[in-house]
């Protein structure tokens, strides 16, 4: 019964009329493709690209945001193979697909930033109309994508400098309404293994504290996921694949394509995720691969000076699974290493719809 | 008879029998290894300090340096040096061996390829400058401590964090004998199995040759790895050099028939976009195949990529990354005999 009010109300978003994001403006029924453009102000501008693919049939839309970290190669190349293969004439409701939003970092090839700004693109939601690069960017994105859609996917991958096992994030908001819809995309997009982001539930935060894309989102009243594949520099078929399928498989669980989507049945939650970061510069040698479970204190690998010598075992900080472990190298004091994700007790799994 | 004379130019440098050898501030006396750091001093930009280890041998014998990571991103040859230092026994070593595994600090930790990330200049441009950036600075000292006080040289390279690459070698000419054919069997010994024929420009091959002093540039790894194949290609190479230049014992084997290229052409990116290549490196080409395509961020195609000339793909653009006038590959094209 809710989900049949749920489904009346988003429908009628997008019922008819064009849909325009940036200078991108298209007819029921049609594609378009253009820019969010971001004009230079104290730092350098930006043309963020934008398609829209407004359905010949009403029904949600849905926003597929990719390239925040701009060298997660998979997620951007999934997004624009995507974007060139949406059928409007089978689509009810409309997609916003933004495969790059972070273009600086795509072309100088700089992991995590934004080279211009040295910003994190998934930080600083709301952003400010005024701010830096970055800033600006996230604000014109909160109001071209984020207002003008229902449902969101947040698509990012393992880093140039990352290893990494394919995972969603489902955010536990305590809003039941979004929890229960972002619960079935995220089941619906298909990686079996979903780290639940529970710390959103009931968190107080500072006034101007900013946020990631999804829960910037989510704040807003959408319903939000994020998807991890790719890694360290590549765009292979098989992470690309499972981007695109997983979207399409969302699209089909909100009924904006026909078919059937068979939800992930026994997928692995994982409760939260512990941070290893390095003590020291150096060579990093990793001993173990994403995916792996790992008990708390196995070594996960070492660091050497420049001389070959050993100076620092990396070990695991809880027992859980490798969520990513660091793909170069390169290791410098305070960088991240690792992640380990702790596997959720029986009682912190969401109950089955 | 020149050949005989360079020999003699080479006992004449080489150490002392019981003389300390220094670079920087690691001292090796006979029979011992010593690391430390040639400091260069703050200037116009920040100060480094670059890693040594001085493998001073406990017989006479040349003086080798192997330089690694003036890019340091490429990851294998910066992972196969402090690798090669560890095995290298000074007691059974004939002359001294000076490393310097990583001279790009700055690039490695904060992972910028190509360039040092402090003045954004590259570190394979010698002399260097006493009084300039860090890069020259840093370059100025590695001349006149390390190529300069060497007999011989070996400068490691690789694929850089976006390029793939198989292992190959550079024979940078003087187009003078007897340090053309020195140069040649030092290649030999290495053991790489695609050999590009070079000459001239300020790489620090080049230079060091213009001084009188054999030295060759090896590559290997490829992309952000340090597989294990790629490291011990490196250390294996410098290991059998070692023994053709008598500096260790044992016969060195010359490999037989390597590919020699006579010179490579560079491909370009046309467009900003997303490369996806459809060669990979050793794929032999013809003029005119497709190496890849470009397509926008809406995934429409913009631009096809195509073999300049007919050849042997030496290394090709690993990641989708692509910029108007960015290199996308090397194309060399097999020498007449």
């Amino acid at each position: 019964m809710r989900a049949n009010v749920l489904v009346i109300l988003v429908c009628a978003a997008a019922m008819g009329g064009d849909l325009t994001v940036g200078t991108a403006t298209a007819r029921q029924g049609q594609r378009a493709t253009g820019f969010i453009e971001i004009p230079a102000a104290g730092d350098s501008g930006s043309r963020i690209p934008a398609i829209v693919v407004n359905g010949a049939k009403p029904g949600p839309t849905l926003a597929l945001v990719a390239g925040s970290h701009g060298t997660e190669y998979a997620s951007i190349v999934a997004m624009a193979q995507l974007a060139k293969a949406a059928d409007p004439s089978r689509l009810s409701g409309a997609l916003i697909i933004v495969p790059l939003v972070n273009p600086s970092s795509f072309l100088e090839k700089v992991p995590h930033l934004n080279p211009v700004d040295r910003k994190n693109m998934n930080r600083f939601y709301p952003g400010k109309p005024d701010g830096t690069i970055t800033e600006r960017a996230s604000w014109a994105i909160g109001k071209e994508v984020v207002d003008k859609c229902d449902y969101l996917i947040d698509l990012h991958g393992g880093d140039l400098d990352e290893n990494l096992r394919q995972y969603t994030y489902w955010a536990n908001t305590g809003n039941q309404r979004l929890d229960t819809v972002s619960k079935g995309m995220v089941l619906a997009f298909g990686f079996d293994h979903i780290v639940i982001q529970g710390a959103r539930a009931n968190a107080q935060r500072p006034p101007g504290a900013t946020s990631a894309l999804s829960r910037f989102a989510e704040d807003k009243g959408k319903v939000a996921i994020t998807a991890e594949a790719g890694h360290a520099g590549t765009a292979n078929a098989e992470d690309v694949d499972a981007l695109i399928r997983g979207c399409t498989n969302v699209m089909r669980y909100l009924k904006m394509l026909p078919g059937t989507v068979t939800p992930v049945e026994h997928p692995l939650w994982i409760a939260r995720y512990s941070v290893v970061t390095s003590e020291h510069d150096g060579i990093f040698y990793p001993l173990t691969v994403p995916e792996a479970y790992v008990q708390k204190g196995v070594k996960i690998g070492f660091v050497t000076n420049y001389f070959g010598e050993n100076i620092s075992d990396v070990t695991a900080p809880i027992t859980g699974v490798v969520l990513y472990i660091a793909a170069v190298p390169s290791l410098k004091k305070g960088d991240n290493i690792s992640y380990i994700g702790e596997i959720a007790e029986a009682d912190a799994v969401p109950a089955p719809r | 008879m020149r050949q005989t004379l360079l020999f003699a130019a080479v006992i004449f440098c080489a150490p002392g029998k019981s003389a300390d050898f220094t670079v920087g501030s690691a001292t090796a006396g006979p029979g011992h290894k010593a690391n430390g750091f040639i400091h260069i001093d703050a200037g116009v930009d920040a100060a480094t300090d670059i890693p040594v280890i001085v493998i001073n041998g406990a017989k006479p014998g040349p003086s080798l340096g192997l330089i690694s990571g003036s890019h340091g991103t490429e990851y294998g040859s910066i992972v196969a040096l402090p690798k090669l230092a560890q095995m290298i026994d000074p007691a059974e070593l004939s002359g001294t061996v000076v490393i310097l595994p990583l001279i790009n600090i700055a690039s490695f930790l904060d992972k910028v390829p190509h360039r040092n990330p402090v003045d954004r200049k590259g570190m394979n441009s010698y002399p260097g400058k006493a009084d300039g950036t860090q890069s020259e600075r840093a370059v100025w000292a590695i001349f006149n401590q390390v190529i300069l006080k060497s007999d011989y040289l070996i400068d490691y390279h690789g694929g850089d964090l976006d390029e793939n690459l198989h292992p190959f070698a550079y024979w940078t000419k003087a187009n003078q004998e007897p340090i053309d054919t020195v140069t040649r069997n030092m290649l030999l010994a290495f053991g790489l199995p695609m050999i590009i024929a070079k000459s001239g420009g300020r790489s620090l091959d080049a230079t060091a040759i213009a001084h009188g002093k054999p030295c060759i540039t090896v590559l290997g790894g490829h992309a952000g790895t340090a597989e294990a194949e790629d490291v011990h290609a490196l250390v294996a190479g410098t290991m059998n050099t070692m023994r053709h230049l008598k500096m260790l014992p044992g016969d060195a084997k010359l490999i037989d028939h390597p590919l020699w290229l006579s010179h490579y052409s560079v491909v370009k990116g046309d467009q900003d976009g997303i490369f996806y290549p459809a060669a990979v490196p050793n794929a032999y080409v013809e003029k005119g195949a497709k190496l890849g395509h470009i397509t926008n961020f809406f995934g429409e195609r913009i631009s096809e990529i195509v073999a300049p000339v007919s050849g042997v793909v030496v290394y090709i653009s690993a990641l989708p990354t692509v910029n108007k006038g960015d290199n996308l590959g090397y194309v060399g094209e097999l020498a007449p005999n």
